[in-house]
């Protein structure tokens, strides 16, 4: 039932990617990110899906994983897809009715689709190999420099990292309300709507009940363990930057340098 | 009402590289107005057995049969098979979700198909019968004691009127007062001739109330026997780690010493009969 949601989407494996430092992969994110949007010729998308593809070999995820993240992004492809292909002025290929389909357009859509894509790929490839919890440690590094200005980074993380926590909990204490109720007849699987959505109502009240009990024992318990949110606090596993992340800090500077070198050039 | 268990595997996590067995090939039968305690270190697999009783969850292998019919045939009726098999979960009072305690407790008969005075009517005997007074029915649940709580929370499964009633860990967190009167309208209700089964880490309770004892380890069930056998096996109670009573040691002892003492007299009642009667002889 509920369980067999996937939680985040972290792909358990032992590769060089998932043993990255969550900053280096972070920051290749952003640089990535960056990187496309310098990218105008069709050389350059061949580069960038080549470090793609380069990355998804190395962190040995199933391809069926990753390419999972675009389905919920169809949508948004199409609409950027349908606009692009329609409404951009310019030699004209072909026609029908009022629409026009023009060489911008067609290469305009082809280029920002590419580029939906490869960012989404990459991105997922960030969470599929690394913990949440490594993730918003992560974060909080590098956003550390932040703190200068008086913004309470380190309260945010431990805002993201209790949240993150709490998933798992809770999808239990939802499966084990959803049988409880279960055993005293309850259906959630009723074809009709509105009787569906009223079966909900059962299972919301004590979800909710619950989570704020969990909440504030956990805030009793911090409390109990003089928990303050002092700028001297350590950490139990503080990141390290190993060879491995110099290596990965090498290949994007290239992989980016060779982008920039293909855009000014050509 | 009588059930089959044959040979029932479970694994919870199907996905994951190596297969953690959550029940290894379990079997045992449960008969008409049995007691019967479930045992075992947490983690040996009782809550889930329990869950296949009323097929919340599915054996991955193995069968279980009611009167003979697999629940797990095609257009078997689960929801029915769970208002004759009434399972009630460990904190129950986690799942009040009404403004009121008699709402709440209609839950369950609603859902079986009868109407909102019936289901009425039907809740406020079963309150009557767990010991939960009039003055309590239109009383926001959430403002009761713990132990009336757990009280109403198991009335919510009580209303269905099921044949067998299942409770996971029924004294969990509730006070010696509390806990006796449940006990109590658990034992009336068998006395009337409802099987129970009930999951305990109390021995105590397991002597005084169980005929049958079903012992779990790691997944297996080690042994299913009448409640004194269980408890004079040291090898079973050393292998399942579970401390001898001291009722238990009490009777033999005393057999060593004066012999011709019944030890499969553990009862409190019983082991106070057959000391008079030694004494007497
Ligand atoms: N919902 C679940 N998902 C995954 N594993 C579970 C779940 N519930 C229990 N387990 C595992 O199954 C085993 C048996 O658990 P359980 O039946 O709850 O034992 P008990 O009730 O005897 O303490 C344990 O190892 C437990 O970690
Ligand atoms: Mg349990």
């Amino acid at each position: 039932m509920i369980r067999d949601i996937t939680l985040g989407q972290y792909y358990n494996e032992d590769s060089v990617i998932h043993f990255l430092d969550p900053r280096t992969k972070i920051n290749a994110v952003l640089v990535y990110l960056i990187a496309i949007f310098l990218v105008d010729k069709y050389v350059s998308y061949g580069l960038a899906f080549l470090f793609l593809i380069f990355c998804i070999k190395l962190s040995k995820i199933p391809i069926v994983f990753i390419t999972r993240g675009l389905k919920s992004l169809i949508f948004l492809l199409l609409l950027s897809v349908v606009f692009n292909l329609f409404m951009t002025p310019g030699n004209v290929i072909f026609k029908f009715g009022i629409f026009s389909v023009t060489y911008e357009g067609l290469n305009l859509t082809i280029k920002m689709a590419l580029r939906l894509v490869v960012i989404v790929l990459f991105s997922s490839l960030l969470t599929l190999t690394t913990t949440p919890m490594e993730l918003t440690n992560g974060i909080e590094m590098n956003l550390k420099f932040l703190k200068r200005f008086k913004l309470p980074i380190s309260d945010i993380a431990l805002m993201m990292s209790i949240a993150l926590r709490f998933v798992p909990i809770l999808i239990e204490e939802v499966d084990k309300i959803m049988k409880a109720q279960m055993s005293r007849g309850a259906k959630f699987d009723d074809k009709n709507i509105i009787k569906r959505a009223k079966s909900y109502v059962p299972l919301l009240v004590p979800i909710f009940v619950s989570a704020f009990r969990r909440s504030n024992d956990l805030a009793l318990a911090m409390e109990a363990r003089c928990y303050n949110d002092s700028d001297n606090r350590t950490k139990l596993n503080p990141l390290h930057y190993k060879k491995n992340d110099l290596i990965a800090y090498i290949f994007l500077f290239m992989y980016f340098i060779i982008l920039v070198v293909l855009k000014v050039a050509f | 009402m009588h059930i089959e268990v044959k040979n029932i595997n479970y694994i919870y996590d199907k996905m994951s590289k190596e297969k953690k067995y959550a029940l290894r090939d379990v079997s045992f039968d449960i008969f008409d107005n049995d007691y019967i305690a479930i045992i075992g270190e947490t983690g040996s697999g009782k809550s889930t057995l329990v869950q296949h009783l009323n097929g919340l969850l599915k054996a991955d292998s193995g069968d279980i049969k009611v009167d003979g019919v697999s629940i797990y045939s095609k257009n078997y009726d689960l929801n029915s098979l769970r208002f004759k098999v009434g399972l009630v979960f460990q904190y129950p009072e986690y799942q009040f979700f009404s403004e009121t305690v008699i709402s709440d407790v209609s839950f369950g008969a609603l859902n079986m198909g009868y109407s909102e005075e019936e289901a009425k009517e039907m809740s406020k005997n079963i309150l009557r019968t767990v010991g939960i007074s009039d003055e309590y029915f239109d009383k926001f649940p959430f403002m009761l004691s713990g132990g009336e709580k757990r009280k109403v929370a198991i009335a919510g499964v009580l209303v269905m009127n099921p044949e067998v009633i299942i409770l996971d860990e029924p004294q969990a967190g509730l006070d010696p007062v509390s806990k006796s009167e449940l006990f109590k309208v658990l034992y009336d209700l068998h006395k009337k001739g409802k099987t129970i089964i009930m999951i305990t880490h109390n021995m105590e309770d397991v002597i005084e109330y169980a005929d049958k004892v079903i012992v779990m380890k790691n997944s297996k069930v080690l042994k299913v026997d009448k409640t004194a056998s269980v408890f004079n096996d040291d090898k079973l109670l050393s292998e399942a780690n579970i401390i001898k009573p001291e009722q238990v040691e009490l009777m033999n002892k005393l057999n060593e010493k004066f012999k011709n003492i019944d030890i499969k007299k553990i009862k409190q009642k019983e082991i106070v009969e057959e000391i008079v009667n030694k004494i007497k002889r």
